[in-house]
């Protein structure tokens, strides 16, 4: 449905809320089913690549709008690659804005980027860190992992969680990362590679 | 919408497929237990964002905006390349006001006058 047609759409059931009231009933509660389901996971992806939480969650609560006020008229197929689109759009716009923020320092004299001197998976991860482990290899190992992916550039980050982790398609992994199903594929391998790399320190000998 | 195992790009058992699967299981470890002032803030940020739902999307306001500067961007660069009012028929040369076409037609009375005068002669 195009955004016209969403628009008529919903005033015209607006006009008629007796008659479709059950259904706006339905799409609230569709869109808080998939919400719920998507929303740890977005926060994960976020915090992974901007590296602190309450970040990460603001970047999941602009795209939870983004996605609602722009496409909740959409089929819900659609909503997790949008979804997604959104997020990833969010997660470059903070990248960006940060960039611009360490040029800016590095100027002023006196100053440091007070994020600097942060590890962002240290603080990505201090949370749990404190949560006990039910086997020290397991959450080294898990530790591990969890470091290289948060290591990985921006884009194979990106490709690497959505095919890997959410299971997306390679189609709608393009569509919310806005670029083409072979550049998908490219940063995933790549991506595949850099974690084998990466990993084979941890490896048991 | 979910992976089709078909056009996944790695081979079944081959060790890329247990890179993912350790990718996956660290992955969900580290969503399994955030702490409850996380949660919290998840089913907040969700409860705001549902309350939008039944609000109509419009961005006929920003197209309405948008249309404005337009229309006054596009006046500023066109009004100084119009030409001017009046001025400009007297500028050109092949334009007359009113008082030198009468009289341009009183000149050639006088001519036709002289014209006829001359043939009378001869």
């Amino acid at each position: 449905m195009t955004n016209t047609a969403a628009l008529i759409y919903h005033s015209w059931t607006e006009q008629n809320p007796m008659q479709h009231g059950g259904q706006s009933l339905d799409r609230h509660s569709a869109m808080n089913g998939f919400l719920q389901e998507v929303e740890r996971r977005a926060l994960r992806v976020a915090e992974l690549s901007v590296g602190h939480r309450e970040d990460a969650l603001e970047l999941v609560q602009e795209a939870m709008l983004g996605l609602v006020r722009r496409y909740s008229l959409r089929p819900s197929d659609e909503w997790k690659p949008l979804f997604y689109r959104i997020l990833q759009s969010r997660i470059n716009d903070f990248h960006r804005r940060r960039a611009v923020r360490r040029r800016v320092m590095a100027f002023m004299p006196g100053t440091a980027d007070a994020d600097s001197d942060i590890d962002p998976m240290d603080q990505a991860t201090a949370g749990e860190r404190e949560n006990p482990a039910s086997a020290l290899q397991q959450e080294i190992a898990n530790q591990a992992m969890l470091d290289a992916i948060g290591n990985l550039p921006t884009r194979q980050q990106q490709a690497f969680v959505l095919r890997a982790w959410e299971g997306m398609s390679t189609r709608d992994t393009a569509l919310a990362m806005d670029c083409s199903e072979g550049s998908v594929k490219t940063h995933y391998n790549r991506a595949l590679k850099s974690l084998q790399d990466a990993l084979a320190e941890h490896a048991p000998q | 919408m979910t992976m089709n195992s078909k056009e996944h790009e790695t081979e079944p058992g081959s060790s890329t497929e247990a890179l993912e699967a350790l990718a996956r299981s660290s992955l969900d470890e580290s969503v399994a237990h955030l702490d409850a002032a996380t949660l919290s803030r998840l089913n907040r940020a969700r409860q705001q964002a549902l309350a939008e739902v039944n609000k109509p999307y419009n961005p006929g306001n920003w197209l309405a905006l948008a249309a404005g500067a337009f229309a006054i961007i596009a006046i500023a660069v066109a009004l100084p390349l119009l030409p001017p009012g009046d001025s400009a028929a007297e500028q050109d040369p092949g334009t007359f006001s009113v008082a030198e076409d009468a009289a341009l037609m009183e000149d050639l009375d006088l001519v036709l006058w002289m014209m006829e005068s001359e043939d009378h002669a001869s």
